[in-house]
């Protein structure tokens, strides 16, 4: 409209001047329309060429700003009735933030209908070359942006007055662009929109949203239907790295295609029809939305179908979630489908299905291969399963083999029910280890993955063969069975405390292990505290298995607060000896003698009495034990009673040649303790010259 | 710094008592009022500065100090001599280490000063900081602070004020590192709680654990290099 007004007036003031002029020169102070002032206006219009020459000291145009030196310089302003057209105009001046241009363009204005067409070319817009076409007319208005390789950190100093950017955000990279759109008064009917960003480096002052050298293209086309903007868009990222916290993502390894079809209602409502969203090798979803950007929370429901979700890609997206737990290092390779169902931005309702999946945590030593299962949740109770036979509603999770502090675990299948952060066995499972078990009547878990995760077990370790789980943990093959019951263990505040017994039945003898509590169960450095009761083992068989040497008779004894610190001995008092009133033959043999001679390190003797004890294979004993009190790497250690001249009684002989072992470090540094005892048991013993 | 402070009408307690808790003078202090003693075993401060200066020392790798060395631990640590003795001869293999003390003179010098030791270390306790418990802790530290070294300096970490490590500017993080920060200050963080409740736990005072948290906090501080980023009392400081 303004501009209309203002050619109107030129061409008033030069039409009466035609006949009898060869130019016409018209000027004025000040002009003002609908929107826009104008000062030091001067127009001439040689008849001759037609020539039109327009300048204008300052102006206020809308949209636009201050204008200053504004001269627009048409070589031939040809006209067709009412038809004016200039072909090729040179403009120049300084526009507001778009700053001093100089470009050509086109105008065209039929005083008939008052349409309008401007098309200038050759733009300086923030770095970049750029073209911008104007039409209006009765039907309402066109517009066309073009703009080549324009400066983001320009465009947003030019883009200041309408749009600013938050505090401390930092933007850079170069965009190029084609916009088109048409409409009328403030409605836009339609148009399309291609826009490709390049390096585009950008970042918050807190650095919890930035990019990285990243590109993007986005090609959008909208209309307006029935009141609401209907627009398809499509979005693809193939290079460049961002960060959104906690997520991480290098677009060059994971190229993200995405695309959305839907309407933005006039209350400003965007609903999402569909879209899809794709990152080969890591996630596929698509599925439905709407989006409330004035509410608290924007995605006010969406339902998302997983099409894919592969790992290790998708890793990029979970793992930053467990940074602080004790999965931060865990692997995991496969893929989950299924669908889940978002509310107020919050998950509602989730059925994930997945097989073949592959897990791995180094850190916890807890690995699963081949899982497989269904996860039906929600997160309200009362939409799942009560019991095994609500088939639809249940949840499953089966693995192939799976290891536990490096036990293997067999093939199992769980039946389960998953709401909120609850999970509870539907019936009792068998796990397989080894050729026994672990039978899990009961177990539940409360808010999981939170910190005061809580978690109850009901179980029963049905009898495992020691010869396997011996072989498991690096020791001599040795028989016997380890069984038990774990009446309620229970996880509080990240400390496993298990009731009941387990129980070895090992070389003819009994272990049991009591009042078991694991601390930081799959962290760095898990903590074990036990006591244990050691009955009746056969030292024949113990010490053939250990390749000690040669001792019979039965040793019992106990190990009080045992305490281990990433699997390390760290405390315990415990004492092991011939028990009171055992009636078997005992016998003990030169090399044993010898072994347990070395093994307390430093202070520990044999007084042999006799010289001739070469001669003999094997000795007769009273008693033997040996206690140790382990505080701060040193082992206190005593035998079975105080010697006459000091030290203590390891082995009290009997008989004739009668031999017995006295020792005399009551300080032994557990390192060195345990150097001695691999070293009798592997090396065949130490060396008495 | 254990003292033992004394009323007379206060009930019998006995609060914290520590292991060098100068038993001989509580037991002095109980024959010469023959009732209500009340013994406060303070957190021994100085003890815990030079014990987390050492800590501090290995993880940040400054000029080495010789290894702690606890002097009682000798005689442990002095097997192999033993052996050797009872390699070269039978006949004196009973009497290997231990020798002198049972001389009936040094054994009277050792009875003095085993009752002697317990009091002198009364008026200056160490700190136990040499659990297999804290000594994997440490290593643990040792072995990341090469990782986190560079992000000291680049700002991107710093020290705060209750003994932890914090992402200070996530900005100066390339973003491909931004996580591997984030797992690093966890993991620091994780064994840094670890180790102050080792501590104190080591040292046979559970409830130390905030008095030895507040002392590492401060000497983590002090010890760090200029240029790192310090949080006290909630806002980031360049040292």
């Amino acid at each position: 409209m303004t501009t209309r007004t203002f050619l109107l007036l030129a061409t008033l003031a030069c039409a009466p001047a035609a006949h009898a002029l060869e130019r016409a020169r018209l000027a004025f102070d000040s002009a003002s329309g609908d929107g826009w002032t104008a000062r030091g206006v001067a127009v001439e219009f040689a008849l001759g060429t037609q020539r039109l020459a327009v300048s204008v000291r300052e102006a206020t145009v809308p949209g636009v700003g201050r204008v200053r030196g504004l001269r627009i310089d048409c070589a031939r302003l040809a006209t067709d009735g009412g038809l004016y057209r200039c072909a090729d105009a040179e403009i120049s001046g300084t526009f507001g933030p778009l700053g001093a241009q100089r470009f050509r363009g086109a105008f065209e204005y039929a005083s008939g209908t008052g349409a309008i067409r401007v098309d200038a070319r050759e733009l300086r817009l923030a770095g970049g070359a750029g073209a911008l076409r104007v039409a209006l007319d009765e039907s309402g208005w066109r517009v066309g942006l073009q703009a080549a390789r324009a400066d983001l950190g320009a465009a947003t100093t030019l883009a200041k007055p309408w749009v600013s950017l938050p505090e401390g955000f930092t933007l850079g990279g170069r965009a190029t662009m084609q916009v088109a759109a048409a409409g009328s008064g403030g409605t836009v009917r339609e148009g399309r929109a291609e826009i490709a960003l390049t390096e585009l480096t950008a970042g918050n002052a807190a650095g919890t949203v930035a990019t990285d050298r990243l590109g993007a293209t986005l090609a959008a086309t909208f209309a307006t239907r029935d009141g609401a903007l209907a627009f398809d868009a499509t979005l693809a990222m193939r290079e460049g790295q961002a960060y959104v916290d906690p997520v991480f993502v290098d677009f060059a390894k994971l190229p993200l295609e995405a695309d959305a079809h839907g309407a933005r209602a006039a209350d400003g409502t965007i609903r999402i029809e569909r879209f899809a969203a794709r990152q080969p090798d890591a996630v596929a979803l698509s599925g439905s939305a709407v989006v409330d950007p004035a509410a608290d929370a924007v995605l006010r429901r969406a339902d998302v179908g997983i099409d894919a979700i592969t790992f290790p890609g998708a890793g990029a997206y979970v793992a930053p979630f467990l940074a602080n737990t004790d999965f931060r290092n865990a692997t995991a390779r496969g893929t989950i489908r299924g669908t889940a169902t978002l509310e107020n931005g919050l998950p509602t309702a989730a059925d994930l299905a997945f097989d073949g999946v592959d897990a791995d945590d180094p850190d916890g030593a807890l690995a699963f291969t081949g899982l497989a299962g269904r996860l039906r949740w929600s997160a309200d109770p009362a939409r799942v399963a009560v019991d095994a036979s609500d088939t639809d509603r249940v949840s499953s999770l089966a693995w192939r083999s799976g290891r536990l502090y490096g036990i293997a675990l067999g093939e199992s299948r769980l039946l389960l029910t998953a709401a909120e952060r609850s999970f509870r066995l539907l019936e009792p499972v068998f796990i397989p280890v080894f050729d026994g078990g672990l039978r899990i009547e009961r177990l539940r878990v409360r808010h999981a993955g939170q910190p005061d995760m809580w978690l109850r077990l009901d179980a029963r370790v049905e009898p495992i063969g020691m010869a396997r789980i011996s072989k498991a943990l690096g020791l001599p093959e040795f028989g016997g069975t380890f069984a038990g019951s774990i009446p309620t263990a229970s996880l509080e505040k990240g400390v496993l405390t298990f009731g009941g017994n387990l129980e070895a039945r090992v070389f003819d003898g009994t272990v049991t292990i009591s009042d078991l509590r694991l601390e930081e169960p799959l962290g760095k450095f898990p903590r074990l505290f036990a006591n244990a009761r050691i009955d009746g083992l056969d030292l024949q068989q113990v010490t053939g298995t250990f390749s000690f040497g040669e001792i019979t008779g039965k040793l019992s004894g106990r190990i009080d607060g045992l305490e281990l610190f990433g699997w390390q001995p760290v405390r315990f008092d415990a004492k092991f000896a011939t028990p009171d009133g055992d009636r078997s033959k005992h016998r003990i043999s030169q090399r044993a003698v010898q072994n347990l001679s070395s093994i307390g390190g430093g202070g520990i003797g044999a007084v042999l009495q006799g010289g001739v004890m070469k001669f003999f294979e094997t000795f007769g004993y009273d008693r033997l034990g040996l206690s140790c009190r382990l505080e701060q790497d040193v082992c206190a250690m005593s035998g079975v009673r105080p010697a006459k001249n000091g030290g203590y009684y390891i082995v009290k002989g009997s008989g004739l040649p009668r031999i017995d072992v006295i020792g005399n470090g009551d300080r032994v540094a557990w390192s060195r303790l345990v150097q001695q005892l691999i070293a009798a048991t592997e090396n065949g013993g130490v060396e008495v010259r | 710094m254990t003292t033992a402070a004394l009323s007379t009408n206060a009930p019998f307690r006995a609060r914290r008592f520590a292991r060098w808790a100068a038993a001989p003078a509580a037991l002095v202090a109980l024959l010469a009022l023959g009732a209500c003693v009340t013994i406060n075993v303070y957190f021994p401060a100085a003890a815990a500065e030079k014990a987390a200066d050492r800590i501090i020392d290995q993880v940040y790798g400054a000029p080495a100090k010789p290894a702690p060395t606890d002097d009682k631990r000798t005689d442990a640590t002095r097997a192999p001599a033993a052996i050797d003795a009872a390699s070269a001869s039978i006949a004196s293999f009973a009497a290997a280490p231990r020798d002198a003390e049972r001389h009936p003179l040094a054994a009277a010098a050792l009875a003095v000063l085993d009752f002697v030791v317990p009091a002198a270390h009364a008026q200056a306790p160490d700190l136990n900081v040499s659990t297999p418990a804290i000594r994997a802790l440490v290593a643990s530290m040792e072995g990341r602070h090469a990782a986190l070294a560079p992000y000291y300096a680049s700002g991107a970490v710093g020290l705060t004020d209750d003994g932890m490590v914090d992402v200070h500017d996530q900005n100066a993080i390339p973003l491909a590192e931004r996580n591997t920060v984030r797992k690093l200050v966890a993991d620091e963080n994780g064994d840094r709680a670890t180790l102050y409740a080792e501590i104190a736990k080591a040292n046979g005072n559970p409830s130390w654990v905030a008095d030895i948290r507040n002392t590492f906090a401060r000497r983590w501080i002090d010890k760090a290099q200029g240029g790192w980023w310090v949080r006290q009392g909630g806002a980031w400081k360049q040292k």
